[in-house]
C-alpha cells in the first residue's frame, strides 16, 4: 500500500483552476480534466511537474450516466503513487485527443480503447482496431454488447445457482457457437476488406533507407509468431 | 508481426495481436471478486502469484483491509520465487531464440519444476495457483515446505545460477549476437511507457517496489539492478541480477517470518466491496503490472482493466528493430519477455 | 515393445524371441506409427508450457516416441491444439490441419481446447476445437499437468492400436476434402454454415422491421 504523503506534494487545482476539479465521487481519487484541454494540460505536467511516466491509459463506460471515461495513470521517474486524470466525454460517438505526441507509449492502449470501447482517439497516427480483427461487428467492451452465450449480466447465473437447470450454451445458440450476426448480412456476397490499413501504416514508417552494395528489393514479410517466440515460423507474403 | 525489409534489414515493422484475446476484461466484469482470482492466473501464466498478489492488492485497497503478517511474508516468498521462476525460463527461452536450441531451457526447466513442486504443495497447483485471498493466503504452508524453501534458497539456486551463468554470460556467440543489438535509450524507455527489465537495462532504476512499496518491501534490503546500455545482452545479465536479489530477498523472508494466521477475518465468498476505485500495482517479472478496478458497492466489478507490461512493452519493438536484420527481430522479441496471455488478455 | 507386436496364438521358441516376431499387417502397420507420433509445435497457451514440460528431462515424452518436435506442419503426425482457440487464429489452425498429410492426429489439450474451459462466454473464443476441426482425444485440464498429457498420449496410442489398414481414412476410396477455412466477418463464419447464417439474419432483419412498423389499424383506434 502506497504512503498517500508521498502521493501528491501539492493540490493540483490551485496550480491549473480553470482546466481541472478534483473528483468528489465516494472512494475515487484524481481530478476531472476538460476534454479540450488535455493535451496542453499532460504536457505542462510532464514539463513542469516531472511526471514523465505514463503507466496506463484506460477507459470506462459509465451507461446510466451516459458518459465514456479515459483514465490516466501518471507517475514520476523519482518514485511515488500514480497521479489520476480523467476525461469525460459523451458516450454517443466519444472523441479525445490524443496523448501519442505527448507520451508515445500510449499508442496500443489507445488503440485498444478504440477498438473494444468505441472511443475515437483525435490525431493518433494509426487507429485501427488491435486486438479484435477489423470488420469485426459492434465494440465489444461497452455495457450494451452481448455475445452469442449471453446469459445474465453477473453471476451466479440463476440457471446454474442454486438449483443447477442448465442448458449447454451450445445448445441454445442456433448455430451451436458463440456467434451473432448483424441483421440482414449475407455471408455470400459480403467481400472481406483487405488490410491496406496496416499496409499503408507500414509504408508510412519507412525511415531512410541506405544504399548498399547488394541491389535489394523491399517486399513485405509476415513474422508469424505463435505463442513463444521460439516457435516463430515464417508465412512469406509478397505484396 | 508484418515487417517491411529491405533485403534482409527491416525498415518497418508493426505487430498484429489479438490472437489470444480471451476477454478477461469483459467476463471479469460479469465475475464476482472472488471469482476474478483464478482468472488472474491466466494473465501472465508464467508468473501466476504475481498477478494474484496485484488483483488481491487492488481489492483490498477498496475493501481497507491489510493482511497479517505471516500471510505478508508468505506474499512476499511465493512473489520472489516466482520471479526467479519467470527469469530463468525466459534466459531459457532467448537462449532458444538466439539457436542454442533447447538445451538451456532443460538446465532453466529443472530449477523451474523444483520451485512449482512447492508451488504444488502449498496452493494444489503446479502453475494456476489461485493462492491469494483479499485479507491474506488462501492456506498456511504445509510442514517441511519452508525447510524445503531454505534449502532453495540457501543452498542450491545459487549455485545453480552460477552454473548457469559459467555457461552463457561470456559464451562468444551470446554476446556477439546480443551486444548492440536492439538498443533503447533511457528516454526513449521512459517516453513508451516500459516498464521491468527492458525499462532497469536501459538504465533507468525504477523498480516499484522501491519506488511506490507494496506489502512488506519496505522492509527488506536489496539492489535494484541496473544497466546501462540498453541492448539484448544487458537485459539478459539485468535478468541475472534480479535473480540473484531475489535470492536475497528470499534469504531475510524465510528467516524473519513469524508465525500467526493468515487471513484478516473470516474466509468469505461473497465480498463486500465499497464503491469506489482503485489501481493496485506490483512488480511483476515482466513490469509493472496493473489492476485498475472500479466497483459500484455491487458483487461484481463495474470496470475491470488490466495494465499488462507486455503489452506495452510491445510499443518500442519497432524502434528497436529498424535497421537490423530479420534473426535479430526473434532474438529482440525474446528479450522483451513477453507472454501472449497478457498481451491479449 | 515385441510383445503387443507378436499375434497371440503362436508359440516362438524362447531362443528366437527377440529375434523372430510373427505379426499381422495391421499390427505392425499401427506399432510402427503409434511409436513415432512427431507432434506439431503448436502451443497457444498456459497448456502449451505444460506441453515443454512435459517434453523436458522430467516427465520426458520422447521415450514414448514424440522425440522431435516439428514446427512444420507437413512434418508432423499430431497437432496438440494447447491452449485457448481464439476466433482470430481458428483460420489459422484450421489451414495447418490441412497442410498436414495423412495419418494425422488432433489431442485437444486442456479445458480451453476441449470446449471453451473458463473463457468460454468470451466473444472472442472458440468453444472448442472441435467445432471446426475433428479431435482424436480429449485430456482434460486447466492445465493438464504433464503426467494427464501422457495419459493423453498413451491413449492415442491406445487408439492408433486399434486402427485397421481397411478401414482407415486415408486408404479410402474417396478422396480426401480438406476442411472450409473459417472467414472473418462481423463474427466468425464457417463456410459449412452458410445457408444457415443468412437464414437467420434475414429472419432478425424482418423481425426488427416488424418492430419498426405502426401498430394495426384496431389497436390504435382503441
Amino acid at each position: 500500500m502506497s504512503n498517500p504523503s508521498i502521493a501528491l506534494e501539492t493540490d493540483l487545482t490551485h496550480i491549473f483552476p480553470d482546466m481541472i476539479k478534483s473528483d468528489e465521487r465516494q472512494g475515487y481519487e484524481g481530478y476531472i480534466v476538460e476534454p479540450a484541454q488535455l493535451v496542453y494540460f499532460l504536457t505542462r505536467l510532464r514539463d513542469e511537474l516531472g511526471y514523465d511516466y505514463l503507466s496506463s491509459v484506460t477507459g470506462v463506460d459509465y451507461l446510466p450516466e451516459g458518459k465514456m471515461e479515459v483514465v490516466y495513470h501518471l507517475r514520476k521517474s523519482t518514485g511515488g503513487a500514480p497521479l489520476v486524470i480523467k476525461t469525460q466525454v459523451a458516450r454517443e460517438n466519444p472523441v479525445v485527443d490524443s496523448i501519442v505526441s505527448v507520451y508515445p507509449g500510449a499508442e496500443f492502449q489507445e488503440r485498444e480503447a478504440w477498438d473494444l470501447l468505441g472511443i475515437r482517439f483525435d490525431k493518433h497516427p494509426d487507429l485501427r482496431r488491435i486486438l479484435m480483427w477489423e470488420g469485426f461487428d459492434g465494440h465489444p467492451l461497452r455495457k450494451d454488447w452481448r455475445e452469442g452465450y449471453f446469459e445474465e449480466d453477473s453471476k451466479p447465473f440463476k440457471s446454474r445457482w442454486p438449483d443447477g437447470h442448465f442448458k449447454r450454451s451450445e445448445q441454445i445458440n442456433p448455430f451451436g457457437k458463440n456467434v451473432d450476426y448483424p441483421a440482414g448480412f449475407d455471408p455470400e456476397t459480403w467481400i472481406p476488406e483487405p488490410e491496406t490499413a496496416l499496409y499503408a501504416g507500414l509504408d508510412k514508417m519507412v525511415r531512410g533507407v541506405e544504399e548498399t552494395a547488394i541491389d535489394t528489393e523491399q517486399i513485405i514479410i509476415n513474422l508469424g509468431l505463435n505463442i513463444h517466440p521460439h516457435t516463430v515460423y515464417f508465412e512469406w507474403r509478397l505484396r | 508481426m508484418a515487417a517491411k525489409v529491405d533485403g534482409e534489414t527491416i525498415v518497418g515493422l508493426k505487430p498484429v495481436m489479438g490472437y489470444l484475446h480471451r476477454n478477461h476484461e469483459k467476463i471479469g466484469e460479469r465475475n464476482t471478486y472472488l471469482l476474478n482470482m483464478p482468472f488472474t492466473d491466466r494473465l501472465d501464466y508464467f508468473c501466476s502469484m504475481s498477478n494474484n498478489f496485484g488483483y488481491a492488492l487492488a481489492v483490498e485497497k477498496l475493501m481497507g483491509i491489510k493482511p497479517p503478517e505471516r500471510a505478508e511474508y508468505i506474499r512476499v516468498i511465493m512473489a520472489e520465487l516466482t520471479r526467479i521462476v519467470n527469469h530463468v525460463s525466459t534466459i531459457g527461452f532467448l537462449l532458444n531464440d538466439l539457436g542454442a536450441y533447447f538445451t538451456p531451457i532443460l538446465y532453466a526447466f529443472e530449477e523451474r519444476e523444483l520451485i512449482l513442486d512447492i508451488f504444488e504443495a502449498v496452493s494444489g497447483s503446479r502453475m494456476m495457483c489461485n493462492y491469494f485471498r483479499f485479507g491474506g493466503v488462501a492456506r498456511d504452508l504445509p510442514a517441511g515446505t519452508l525447510d524445503k524453501i531454505r534449502d532453495l534458497v540457501f543452498e542450491r539456486l545459487s549455485r545453480k545460477i552460477d552454473e548457469l551463468e559459467l555457461y552463457l554470460t561470456n559464451n562468444e556467440i551470446l554476446r556477439h549476437r546480443s551486444e548492440g543489438v536492439g538498443v533503447l535509450t533511457p528516454e526513449q524507455a521512459l517516453a513508451y511507457s516500459t516498464t521491468g527489465p527492458v525499462l532497469r537495462a536501459s538504465g533507468v532504476p525504477y523498480d516499484l517496489r522501491r519506488a511506490d512499496p507494496y506489502g512488506i518491501y519496505d522492509r527488506f534490503d536489496f539492489d535494484v539492478a541496473v544497466r546501462y546500455h540498453g541492448d539484448v545482452y544487458d537485459r539478459y545479465l539485468v535478468r541475472i541480477d534480479e535473480i540473484r536479489q531475489s535470492i536475497r530477498i528470499l534469504q531475510q523472508a524465510v528467516k524473519d517470518i513469524p508465525e500467526g494466521p493468515i487471513q484478516e477475518g473470516k474466509p468469505q465468498y461473497q465480498v463486500r466491496v465499497p464503491a469506489g476505485e482503485s489501481y493496485g500495482r506490483v512488480e511483476g517479472p515482466k513490469g509493472e503490472l496493473g489492476f485498475y478496478i472500479v466497483s459500484t458497492g455491487k458483487p461484481n466489478p463495474w470496470r475491470y482493466h488490466v495494465r499488462a507490461p507486455s503489452f506495452i512493452n510491445l510499443t518500442p519493438l519497432e524502434l528497436m528493430c529498424i535497421g537490423q536484420k530479420v534473426a535479430d527481430v526473434v532474438v529482440i522479441l525474446g528479450s522483451i519477455d513477453i507472454v501472449l496471455g497478457e498481451t491479449d488478455r | 515393445m515385441t510383445e503387443g507386436l507378436n499375434t497371440p496364438g503362436y508359440e516362438i521358441p524362447p531362443e528366437m524371441q527377440g529375434q523372430v516376431s510373427i505379426t499381422t499387417l495391421d499390427r505392425i502397420y499401427n506399432w510402427g506409427r503409434r511409436s513415432s507420433i512427431w507432434p506439431m509445435m503448436f502451443g497457444l497457451a498456459c497448456c502449451a508450457i505444460e506441453m515443454i514440460c512435459a517434453a523436458t528431462s522430467r516427465f520426458d515424452f520422447s521415450r514414448f516416441g514424440m522425440e522431435i518436435m516439428r514446427p512444420s506442419p507437413r512434418q508432423a503426425d499430431l497437432m496438440i491444439v494447447s491452449g485457448t482457440v481464439t476466433k482470430k487464429m481458428i483460420p489459422q489452425i484450421v489451414r495447418l490441419y490441412n497442410q498436414m498429410p495423412e495419418p494425422k492426429y488432433v489431442l485437444a489439450m486442456g479445458a480451453c481446447a476441449s470446449g471453451g474451459g473458463p473463457f468460454k462466454e468470451g466473444y472472442n473464443v472458440v468453444s472448442g476445437v472441435d467445432e471446426y476441426v475433428p479431435v482424436d482425444v480429449y485430456v482434460p485440464g486447466c492445465p493438464p499437468t504433464p503426467q494427464a498429457l501422457l495419459n493423453g498420449l498413451i491413449m492415442l496410442q491406445k487408439k492408433i492400436d486399434t486402427q485397421s489398414l481397411k478401414t482407415v481414412r486415408w486408404y479410402s476410396k474417396t478422396p480426401d476434402q480438406a476442411l472450409p477455412i473459417p472467414v472473418l466477418g462481423p463474427d466468425i463464419m464457417d463456410p459449412r454454415q452458410y445457408a444457415l447464417i443468412k437464414e437467420y439474419t434475414q429472419a432478425k432483419l424482418e423481425a426488427q422491421q416488424a418492430a419498426l412498423q405502426p401498430p394495426p389499424e384496431g389497436e390504435a383506434a382503441q
